[in-house]
């Protein structure tokens, strides 16, 4: 057999391939039963389209509106009135301005840093590591510490 | 009609002659009687798949019904049925990006016919079958299709031009092209020795 009436077999073959049985009539019984496809429904979009844009307004009026941001941020600047002092703040965003620079502030009192666990070299041992001193193995405390009592 | 399909279809329809639903329903009944095994060996010739080509099968004339206000306007219904399995078929190929399997012998072997075959010539028989339609899958897509199609025994050079959309003697070059680039793998790779 040479090559071409090879091809020419194989192609008969699979050009020629039965059905299986029943197919029409499987066929027939998917067309008077079709499955439900997904439906785009104009009163849909429409509905979403209204409640995106009413949702992106609001934000937005919150976002540029000083006074209904000060409503929005109202709870969170009480609780941080409550908040320990020994505690880390997080401050509010101003009245005024938008965008990054309008949250850089500086706070009214000093925050005190808890003291940190990394060792702190007091001298050099042989091979020139720095070491800390016999008996003083608690670090001196770092940062600003707020007065205790009011300057005068 | 609330859908965008219902009013692409109720738009299509003051446009098209109304056809009573009972009408339509009787038309694609007959349809499917008439070219579902064809339209089964076009896809099965991409799919190599019995249930995948089945599905094209019903998928083909779901399309139908859902277009059901344009039969009327249709001049060769093998042609237009062929048309949309095709585009079916190359289109969930397309998505699935994985090869047709070839080597399932035993499918091949069960599914071609084998004439007066014995059980052990069928299987290497399926076996040669199933690499040369594994050369016919790495030809070029223009070529492959024309050789694909031209496989399918109801469908003639002319057909197949429309089918594709394009002149009978493009066709007839192409199909030239094909089955000499698949020889040349074959003897490459050594099918007949």
């Amino acid at each position: 057999m040479n090559i071409q009436s090879e091809i020419d077999d194989t192609l008969r073959r699979l050009g020629s391939v039965e059905p299986p049985s029943g197919l029409a009539g499987r066929v027939n019984l998917r067309l008077q039963n079709p499955r439900p496809r997904f439906s785009f429904s104009i009163m849909n979009t429409r509905t979403i389209a209204a409640c995106g844009l009413a949702a992106s307004v609001g934000l937005s009026a919150v976002a540029l509106n000083p006074g209904l941001r000060n409503m929005v941020f109202h709870h969170h600047t009480s609780a941080q009135s409550t908040a320990p002092a020994n505690t880390l703040r997080v401050v509010p965003p101003a009245a005024g301005g938008f965008g990054t620079a309008s949250s850089m502030h500086v706070p009214a009192e000093p925050v005190p840093v808890q003291p940190s666990p990394v060792n702190r070299g007091r001298g050099r041992s042989r091979s020139g590591r720095a070491v800390l001193p016999n008996g003083s193995q608690t670090p001196l405390p770092r940062g600003v510490v707020a007065p205790t009592a009011p300057l005068r | 009609m609330g859908t965008v399909e219902g009013q692409f279809v109720g738009w299509l329809e003051t446009e098209a002659v109304s056809v009573p639903e009972e009408e339509t329903h009787a038309r694609a009944t007959e349809l499917v009687e008439e070219y579902s095994s064809t339209l089964y060996r076009v896809a099965y010739s991409v799919t190599r798949n019995a249930a995948d080509a089945e599905d094209v099968v019903q998928e083909t004339f779901l399309r139908v019904l859902r277009h059901r206000n344009k039969l009327g306007e249709v001049r060769d219904y093998r042609v237009w049925l062929v048309r949309i399995a095709w585009n079916l078929v190359l289109d969930r190929k397309r998505r699935a990006k994985t090869r047709p399997q070839v080597d399932d012998f035993e499918e091949l072997a069960r599914v071609l016919p084998a004439g007066e075959l014995s059980a052990e010539k069928m299987v290497i028989t399926a076996q040669r079958h199933a690499r040369i339609l594994g050369l016919i899958d790495t030809l070029a897509e223009r070529e492959r299709e024309v050789l694909l199609l031209s496989a399918v025994k109801e469908l003639s050079t002319v057909e197949i031009a429309q089918v594709l959309k394009t002149t009978e003697s493009t066709i007839r070059s192409r199909l030239y092209r094909a089955r000499h680039a698949l020889a040349a793998k074959m003897e490459q790779e050594g099918i007949l020795q």
